[in-house]
């Protein structure tokens, strides 16, 4: 569905320097700190932005190509970029069904109201997490085969996190083929969610690894200075220096369960992969 | 497209106040202003309701989102020629029959064609002016644009300015009698037959003019990272 090779982009001192692929029904998670080149990446997806040299093809054709007609195929939910803030939800539901064919002005009603969403309210004086839940819903409004949502949950509480989500996966069990890519830098957003997760750090893949086999498989190991410099490295990936010693995460749990048996090695989440492989030292 | 322009006219009547003024406005210039001046202040303002569309869409960040909506970019800038297009149109009519409308109430009879005449002029002068805003708010932003703006009306102040005096100052006689000629001419030769020849054929002019706006705009979008 989605496949950039050797995408490279530059913005003064940052260079995004990435290939990944979307496989068709799959769904994708792009992780990342703050300013790793996730927005970025979704930009030129949408095409946006222009490149300064790779391939990026999206549906089969040029990112930057992209027709009226092949956007229809196309939902996106942007961080920071919606609807102006003078419209209602009631214009936003007649703006859709006059841009989509599929989009039903009466059920994107229901559907907003049901999320809390006032008809007759500017759009300018909603929540943030209201806001967050328009642009999905939005990007949800009719029937794609890519999903693209960046950071559709930022800065939001647990509750509309959750609700978000919510939507996300019932418009999954609806529309099996469509792909999603969802970049987020909230662990628990991805874990349920995602077939497979991309982490990019200082505008580079530093993994790429199916969720189940990351949450199975990886580990990690908190030793202290003495135990790491004596510690078999040959499946630990990063290290982070802390206080007590240094933090290791590791692409095989069980070995390490089985060949060092007195240390506490822990289930890898998302949240250690993003602390440890970007903020610590790749071996 | 059809998409685009039913946000523009959605976002444009969602705020009834501003539209409050303005009729509120027109009504008071149509019944203290003589003539067909209410024909161009309609249209000018029009247009001006028109462009201010772009700075909507470029605040809060909102272009990125617009252009993953179902459109390309040469779409969005076309929809912006249009609905210039639709409100200066809207703008003659409702200018016209206001003036119209006033001038019965005041004066039992219709505004004489002359003035409507004098009035209409106004159209092509301001699909010119569009033509000129679209591009500079489309490549530089509402804020910058405005100054923009300012700075060229004042570089045309200034040249106007200076080739008058320089003109009175070598060819005292020439500048009053050319003008002279261009109104004999307007008046007695076309003025009969030829009543309506010089709005159409501005309006026909502006309308070349907006083309190559159009094209430079969709240059300028199209090559734009949002």
């Amino acid at each position: 569905m989605v496949r950039i090779e050797n995408l490279i982009k530059r913005y003064g001192d940052f260079t995004l320097d990435i290939s990944m692929e979307i496989p068709k029904g799959k769904v994708t998670g792009l992780v990342g700190r703050n300013g790793a080149g996730k927005t970025t990446t979704i930009k030129v997806l949408l095409g946006l932005i222009k490149i300064d040299s790779g391939k990026v093809s999206v549906m089969g054709k040029d990112a930057a190509a992209l027709t009226a007609e092949d956007r229809k195929r196309i939902g996106a939910a942007l961080a920071e970029s919606g609807f102006s803030g003078l419209l209602r939800v009631r214009d936003v539901a007649e703006i859709l069904s006059a841009m989509y064919d599929d989009t039903d002005r009466e059920s994107f009603l229901r559907l907003c109201g049901r999320f809390g969403l006032p008809e007759d309210k500017q759009i300018k004086e909603f929540s943030t997490g209201m806001k967050a839940k328009l642009r999905v819903l939005t990007a949800l409004s009719h029937r794609s085969d890519l999903l693209i949502m960046d950071e559709p949950t930022a800065g939001l509480d647990v509750e509309a996190r959750n609700e978000i989500l919510d939507m996300l996966r019932d418009y999954l069990r609806e529309n099996e083929d469509c792909s999603i890519l969802i970049s987020s830098h909230i662990s628990s957003d991805l874990e349920n969610l995602c077939d497979d997760i991309y982490l990019i750090n200082s505008g580079r893949v530093i993994l790429h690894e199916e969720t189940d086999r990351l949450l199975d498989s990886y580990g990690v190991m908190r030793v202290d200075e003495e135990t790491y410099e004596t510690l078999d490295r040959q499946h630990i990936l990063a290290v982070r220096k802390e206080n007590f010693g240094y933090s290791c995460f590791a692409d095989d749990r069980r070995y390490y369960e089985e060949s060092c048996p007195g240390i506490v090695i822990q289930k890898g989440s998302i949240d250690d992969l993003i602390l440890i492989m970007a903020g610590g030292e790749l071996l | 497209m059809k998409g685009l322009m039913v946000k523009d006219l959605r976002l444009l009547f969602s705020q009834k106040k501003t539209w409050l003024m303005y009729i509120m406005l027109c009504l008071m210039m149509s019944f203290s202003m003589q003539g067909a001046f209410i024909v161009g202040y309609t249209v000018m303002l029009a247009g001006v309701i028109g462009i201010s569309t772009i700075s909507y869409d470029q605040a809060d960040n909102g272009m990125p989102f617009l252009l993953t909506l179902p459109t390309d970019r040469k779409g969005y800038v076309r929809e912006k020629y249009l609905l210039c297009l639709l409100m200066e149109a809207c703008g003659a009519a409702v200018g016209i029959i206001l003036c119209e409308v006033t001038s019965l109430v005041k004066n039992g009879s219709g505004v004489p064609a002359d003035d409507i005449r004098s009035a209409v002029v106004v159209i092509p002068v301001m699909l010119i002016l569009v033509s000129f805003m679209a591009p500079i708010n489309l490549k530089y932003g509402a804020e910058k644009a405005r100054l923009v703006m300012m700075i060229a009306y004042g570089i045309i102040g200034a040249i106007t300015a200076s080739a008058v005096v320089l003109m009175q100052d070598i060819m005292p006689d020439l500048g009053h009698s050319a003008l002279v000629k261009i109104k004999v001419f307007f008046d007695e030769t076309l003025g009969g037959t030829y009543f309506w020849t010089v709005p159409v054929v501005l309006t026909v002019l502006s309308l070349a003019v907006m083309y190559v706006s159009y094209r430079i705009s969709v240059r300028i979008v199209s090559n734009k990272e949002y």
